[in-house]
């Protein structure tokens, strides 16, 4: 039968014609899944496509302070003179090439250093019989968990030199004469940043050698090789793709971090590029400022776009080695108490030194003596006192700081909300519409914020929503806007642990509700959502210690009204108040580290994924 | 009365054919066994009767209720077409106990909670898993599981009930228990069931229909037994049936009353003309099927030709006997116990009206049964 019916009169085509196309658009308008994923369509263009767009626009119009230099144009015409400024002017130097010169070398260096210390403490936990593996390696990623510019307040803490003037480090207090390059610039950037990032190739190249199939080794080892041998032509080649590819994610994130170079570098005016940035929009030339953000934009993406190359290879090289049987650990004989100790050595250097130093800064009258006399709360809890850091009083008695405190948990707390809902609506479209453009443009546009540096993201966001635009009001100096750039940089994450927690509950459990008659709504409640619970709780937490240690783009955002613990720490330290912002530091680490800990109890992971085994 | 008829049921996603134009009719209170190799299209089948998948094309009509038509644009949602799913993986929700996993599709009908518990114990004496009522589908095994998973679809009392591989997951016995049981469902209750499996033995032992797919076209559609005999071609002929049929290359080489058709140095003389023969000339390429318990090794009546025994298969009940000639070597099926000594020499024949013949080109069968009249060997 229905065959007989293809072939209607004209007039009747019309009317099947007209029929199709009403039923299809009823059916589509009555599809939530299909309606959920053009909103969320629209939403991630407006909160990442368009700021891009305006980055774009911004450097190369006309901004208003410049209408005076800029002859016979008016503000918002096209123009290249912020381009001629930043890449072929007599201040290109300053403003671009030294700053794009100390920011290759900087992160070229650091990664290098980070790379060095995280292949060496992986391949003594995953390989070696060291003893206190499993502690050794929940430590050492402790250093990811803690603001990247802790390192960088101790650093000045201990090694602050009389150049800048204020108070000095504990060193030049006992009297050691401390030169500049010590005290602040490449070096001391350098070293903070990778002992800041090693724990990404701790991480990366340890799951490396763990999956590796250790037979190659042992097949090595009885064709006759010596230790080191196998070390340098068996093992090493086979984690190399690990190896490289944490080295381009480090060295991408070293491209875009602004805090430690804020603190290291900017007392002796070394630059780099996201401080040479900030800079400018401090002084006012935005123009700039979006010239060299286009800059690390493309810088980072091209090293990411490589890593993506290094890392598709690698999973096929994963996959070639399979499930290698349990390895023989290599024995280190009597030096592995040696290893244990200087490695605990290390970590005790980085970890509870730094820390150690902050505290004991912040209840101290005079920096390094150790007397009873020069103890003081004054920092933490004393009155408001003439004379004294212009008078403050100490930071938790400060209404600023419980603001800054609030404001921090609030940020956290939204972020992380609107975070974990859009990464579980976007997981459940692009899961649900898998295969169709919409699902790929959705993956793909909320992995772009991934692409831009922080403290990029933060002057886009600021060109975008610095001044009222058609309906949308101008969004400067509301708390709003940062809410909005914060949960935006997250969406990557966001978006990944939706899609995977939705791929790994699979479609059949809503399609059998589907089936049964429930409503989409119903079957949201009562099906999907329910069984993400832990994974949203992940898809909370982590957003939220992220969202509270978050300064490379807030500052460009924040205004005195919508003052952060971040941003606190920073102004402090602007204004030389250490003994403040070290002590605002150790609140924040305090609020970290307990919200790690619960997040670590409530999900049962481990950010070292068990690296030391059992 | 309602039967399921797709008509030119197309699926496509990108390049990929999943469903090739599909003309099929699945009568009402049949059990219906879809079975075909891997990716030949048998779960996108069950989905788009389900409305999980749109068909890129066709029509869907469940009597004369229209379903899915593509031209029309319309396409009836999931709930509304009165079918129940049972997933290859079961798809329980694991954080409802089994009485919620019930109950959910019969509180979606907006029963009262007197009648969803009344039609929720009533499943579950179905399906013996009362004990379990209070228990999250974690807690019970691979087994129990798959009972909640029928329980759960039976609940409702759709008109179709729908399983993709729904034994797959199970051991050889346990599969062997819920075979009866899927059977006496069928009996006790007034539904149609189409059920996807690549297990042809399944198929064969469970159907009333079955429908033999082969990269998203449909080979064959039949009665289990005549599907069977009358497999419509080779691939059906070589699908179905363990172990598989016999298959002897080879060319007519007379074509009168009776047909001789030479395979290696046999010469195999048949009865009864192939049907629509007009094109048939000397010479044409035909390949002959015969299956195992066709072949006759005990005594057989002339015409028989002589065979060497290779080796021998016992299963316990049966074996399968190994014989050689030259080049051609045939599995016969011995129903008892017997093991005839390998080496040693055989008569051995066909069974009448058994013998298949398919054109070697087309693959399509060009008889039905035939019988043999003569056996020799060519000169
Ligand atoms: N969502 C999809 N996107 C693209 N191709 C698909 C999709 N689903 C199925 N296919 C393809 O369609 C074809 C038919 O798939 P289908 O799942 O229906 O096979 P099947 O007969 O059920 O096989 P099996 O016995 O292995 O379950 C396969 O080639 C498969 O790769
Ligand atoms: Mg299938």
């Amino acid at each position: 039968m229905g065959l007989h019916s293809a072939q209607p009169a004209a007039g009747n085509r019309l009317a099947v014609l007209c029929e199709r196309g009403w039923n299809r658009s009823k059916r589509i308008l009555s599809n939530p899944p299909l309606v959920l994923s053009i909103a969320l369509l629209v939403i991630s263009i407006y909160l990442v496509i368009v700021p891009l767009i305006s980055v774009l626009i911004s450097s190369v119009t006309l901004h208003s302070r410049d209408t005076l230099r800029v002859f016979g144009k008016k503000v918002g015409e096209f123009t290249t003179y912020y381009l001629k400024r930043v890449f072929a002017s007599d201040i290109s130097d300053v403003l671009f090439y030294e700053p794009l010169m100390n920011t290759l070398i900087v992160s070229f260096l650091m990664s290098v250093l980070a790379i060095c210390i995280g292949t060496i403490l992986a391949w003594f936990v995953v390989r070696t019989d060291l003893p206190f593996k499993r502690f050794i390696s929940n430590m050492a990623v402790v250093p990811f968990i803690l603001p990247s510019w802790t390192l960088s307040l101790a650093w000045l803490t201990i090694f602050k030199n009389r150049t800048i003037g204020g108070t000095t480090g504990i060193l030049e207090y006992f009297g050691v004469q401390l030169p500049d390059w010590i005290s602040y610039g490449p070096l001391p950037i350098i070293i903070t940043m990778a002992l800041h990032y090693y724990p990404f190739t701790f991480m990366l190249v340890g799951s490396a050698f763990k999956g590796f199939d250790t037979r190659l080794e042992e097949a090595a080892f009885v064709l006759g090789g010596n230790q080191r041998t196998i070390l340098r032509r068996v093992v090493l080649p086979m984690v190399s793709p690990a190896i490289a590819s944490s080295f381009i994610l480090t060295i991408s994130r070293g491209i875009g971090s602004f805090s430690t170079p804020v603190f290291l570098g900017n007392p002796i005016n070394y630059r780099v590029l996201s401080t040479r940035l900030f800079a400018s929009l401090q002084a006012g030339s935005p123009g700039d400022a979006y010239v060299i953000s286009l800059v690390m934009i493309l810088l980072a993406a091209t090293f990411i776009f490589i890593s993506n190359r290094i890392i598709g290879k690698r999973k096929s090289f994963v996959t070639i080695s399979g499930q290698a049987p349990r390895a023989k650990l290599i024995s280190l004989g009597k030096w592995r108490f040696v290893a244990s100790a200087g490695i605990l050595l290390f970590l005790f250097a980085v970890i509870v030194v730094p820390l150690f130093v902050l505290a004991a800064d912040t209840f101290m009258r005079v920096p390094g003596v150790y007397s009873p006399s020069n103890f003081t709360l004054h920092y933490w809890i004393g009155k408001s006192t003439p004379g004294i850091l212009d008078g403050r009083p100490g930071i938790l008695r400060d209404p600023d700081t419980w603001k800054a405190f609030l404001n921090s948990v609030k940020l956290g707390l939204s972020t992380s909300v609107l975070s974990a809902i859009f990464g579980i609506l976007i997981g459940y479209t692009v899961v649900n519409l898998r295969g169709t453009w919409l699902s790929s443009a959705l993956d793909q546009i909320s992995f772009l914020p991934y692409l831009i540096p922080s403290i990029a993201f933060g002057a886009i966001y600021l060109s975008l929503f610095a001044q009222q635009r058609g309906p949308i009001p101008s969004l400067y100096g509301t708390f709003m806007l940062i809410i909005l750039a914060t949960t935006a940089k997250n969406f990557p994450f966001a978006a990944k642990s939706g899609i995977s927690a939705m791929i790994q509950l699979g479609h059949e459990i809503e399609e059998a509700g589907i089936i049964a008659g429930a409503s989409w709504l119903t079957r949201m409640r009562r099906l999907v959502l329910p069984l993400q619970r832990s994974g949203l709780l992940n898809a909370l937490i982590l957003p939220f210690i992220s969202a509270m240690r978050e300064l490379s783009m807030v500052v460009i955002l924040i205004t005195p009204g919508t003052q952060l613990l971040t941003t606190l720490t920073f102004r402090y330290s602007d204004y030389g108040f250490y003994h403040m912002s070290n002590a605002v530091v150790l609140l924040l680490v305090i609020v970290i580290v307990v919200m790690t800990y619960i997040m670590q109890r409530i999900t049962g992971s481990e950010l070292s994924e068990g690296l030391g085994g059992n | 009365m309602p039967d399921i008829r797709l008509e030119n049921l197309t699926k496509r996603w990108g390049d990929v054919v999943a469903v090739d134009n599909l003309n099929l009719t699945i009568p009402d209170r049949s059990f219906t066994c879809l079975l075909g190799p891997s990716g030949c299209g048998k779960t996108t089948t069950l989905r788009m009767i389900a409305g999980l998948e749109e068909p890129t094309r066709g029509k869907i009509s469940n009597g004369d209720k229209l379903v899915f038509c593509s031209e029309r644009g319309l396409s009836l949602s999931p709930d509304k077409r009165d079918v129940g799913l049972i997933f290859q993986n079961y798809a329980l929700w694991p954080h409802m106990t089994v009485f919620q996993n019930i109950a959910f599709g019969l509180e979606m009908k907006k029963m009262s909670r007197s009648q969803v518990e009344e039609r929720v114990k009533e499943a579950a004496g179905w399906m013996q898993i009362d004990e379990y009522l209070q228990r999250y589908p974690s807690e019970l095994s691979g087994g129990q599981q798959q009972r909640v998973a029928l329980a759960r679809s039976l609940a409702p009392r759709p008109n179709c009930l729908l399983m993709d591989e729904p034994l797959s997951n199970l051991d050889a016995k346990l599969r062997m228990d819920m075979r009866t049981e899927l059977k006496r469902i069928h009996a006790e209750t007034n539904m149609t069931i189409v059920y996807v499996t690549h297990d042809q033995l399944e198929a064969i032992s469970m159907a009333t229909t079955v429908v033999v797919m082969k990269d998203g076209k449909l080979e064959q559609c039949d009665e289990p037994l005549r599907l069977y005999k009358y497999p419509n071609n080779l691939f059906v002929a070589d699908f179905v049936g363990s172990p598989s049929i016999n298959l002897l290359k080879g060319k007519i080489v007379e074509l009168r009353d009776v047909w001789t058709v030479q395979c290696g140095d046999w010469l195999l003389s048949l009865k009864k003309a192939p049907y629509g023969d007009t094109a048939i000339k000397n010479g044409h390429e035909v390949v002959v099927g015969v299956r195992c318990e066709d072949i006759l090794i005990s005594n057989p009546e002339p015409p028989a030709i002589g065979m060497l025994v290779y080796s021998n298969l016992p299963t316990g009940s049966d074996t399968f006997v190994r014989l050689r000639h030259e080049d051609i070597s045939l599995t016969a099926k011995l129903s008892e116990a017997d093991i005839i000594p390998t080496g040693s020499e055989i008569n051995a024949s066909f069974r009448p009206e058994r013998v298949l013949l398919f054109d070697s080109k087309t693959g399509e069968r060009m008889s039905e049964g035939s019988s043999l009249v003569n056996f020799s060997i060519a000169p």
